[in-house]
């Protein structure tokens, strides 16, 4: 497992965030990104999250590849327990390709963002 | 014309009530889709429909519920589909473990679909037919399992039959979906199957069928392409 883009803990304001610019390695089979959110946020259900990751499409515009939608609380089913969003998807066209995360809260909220190969 | 495979996706999501994935390419036009959602859920019917954002029109084949309503499954489709780039959502009410796995394939009939279905709410052993035998060679098949409580790591493998498939394992929690295709390469009732390692845990699964284009159920009337006798001629003439 490599990391691709690891933006560090911090508050985040409500609104949008986008990440810098990162490159999706060749060759690898699929990609995860992983959230970190502070106790406090994760069980809050007035926080939300909508999670987006694009690719390049070459000339200066975005592809949607894939997201989620995600709301704090107590919502594993195992565990009763708040937990951190993640998705992984397939590689797919990400393969080689310039990506961003954008990332749009409802309410200020401090987490960290971590994309990998896995 | 038998069903091909065009292209096909997979994620999972944790923690989330929505999960969405583009296709690669952009669907051709009056190809079939098909959306399959695993979802871990606290009653039955919190693992919703599948959307898209291309207008189709999306019905649901079949859905099963697993262990303790727990491993939620359900197959979506679209028939006739709309040409250009499409991005699909699963959906949970339940705000827990989502996995969707998207396919399109060419060669099916626009209308009538599905042909046939089969489930099997929770077995360890990965094998599900479908409940009538009215398949024809070239028609679509089409797997899906979803595993809750797996042991961690890959464990759901396709049948050796199926030419194409896919596997995804949760990112958080132990579940895991595979789902799978090909074109029946015998008539008759068809049969989704696979494997999964460890110790082994109850799978919803779920087989579909969907006619390819071109080809009937079975040779009536409707289907009968040849001239037809008038009805002032006699069928059988007598020297």
């Amino acid at each position: 497992m490599a990391e691709i883009l690891n933006v560090s803990v911090q508050l985040f304001g409500a609104g949008t965030f986008t990440s810098p610019t990162f490159t999706v390695p060749s060759g690898i089979a699929n990609v995860t990104a992983t959230f970190v959110i502070s106790p406090l946020d994760v069980i809050d259900q007035a926080k939300t999250m909508s999670f987006t990751l694009n690719r390049s499409d070459g000339s200066g515009g975005w592809i949607f590849d894939h997201g989620f939608s995600w709301q704090g609380g107590p919502n594993n089913l195992i565990t009763g327990l708040a937990r951190n969003p993640s998705i992984r998807v397939d590689v797919g066209p990400l393969d080689g390709q310039q990506c961003q995360v954008v990332m749009v809260l409802s309410k200020p909220m401090t987490c960290s963002i971590l994309v990998t190969t896995s | 014309m038998s069903a091909t495979f065009v292209q096909s996706r997979s994620t999972t999501s944790s923690g989330v009530t929505t999960v969405t994935l583009a296709y690669t390419s952009p669907n051709t036009a009056n190809n079939l889709l098909v959306y399959c959602t695993g979802a871990l859920t606290a009653s039955a019917g919190q693992a919703g429909a599948a959307t898209d954002n291309n207008t189709n029109t999306i019905s649901n084949a079949t859905t099963i519920e697993g262990t303790s309503n727990a491993a939620e499954a359900r197959v979506d489709f679209v028939q006739s589909c709309h040409a250009g780039s499409n991005t699909v959502t699963g959906h949970n009410a339940n705000s827990d473990d989502i996995i969707l796995q998207i396919w399109e394939l060419a060669g099916c009939a626009t209308t009538g679909q599905p042909k046939t279905t089969g489930t099997v709410a929770n077995s360890t052993t990965l094998s599900v037919s479908t409940a009538a035998s009215t398949a024809v060679t070239g028609d679509a098949v089409v797997g899906f399992f979803y595993v809750y409580n797996a042991p961690s790591g890959p464990t759901l493998a396709a049948g050796a039959s199926f030419t194409n498939s896919l596997l995804q394992n949760a990112t958080a929690d132990l579940t895991s979906g595979m789902s799978e295709f090909k074109a029946a390469t015998v008539g008759g009732t068809q049969t989704a199957d696979g494997s999964q390692g460890g110790a082994g845990d109850p799978v919803a699964q779920i087989v579909v069928v969907f006619s390819q284009a071109g080809a009937a159920n079975h040779l009536d009337e409707d289907y009968w392409q040849g001239p037809r006798p008038r009805p002032s001629e006699p069928f059988i003439t007598v020297y």
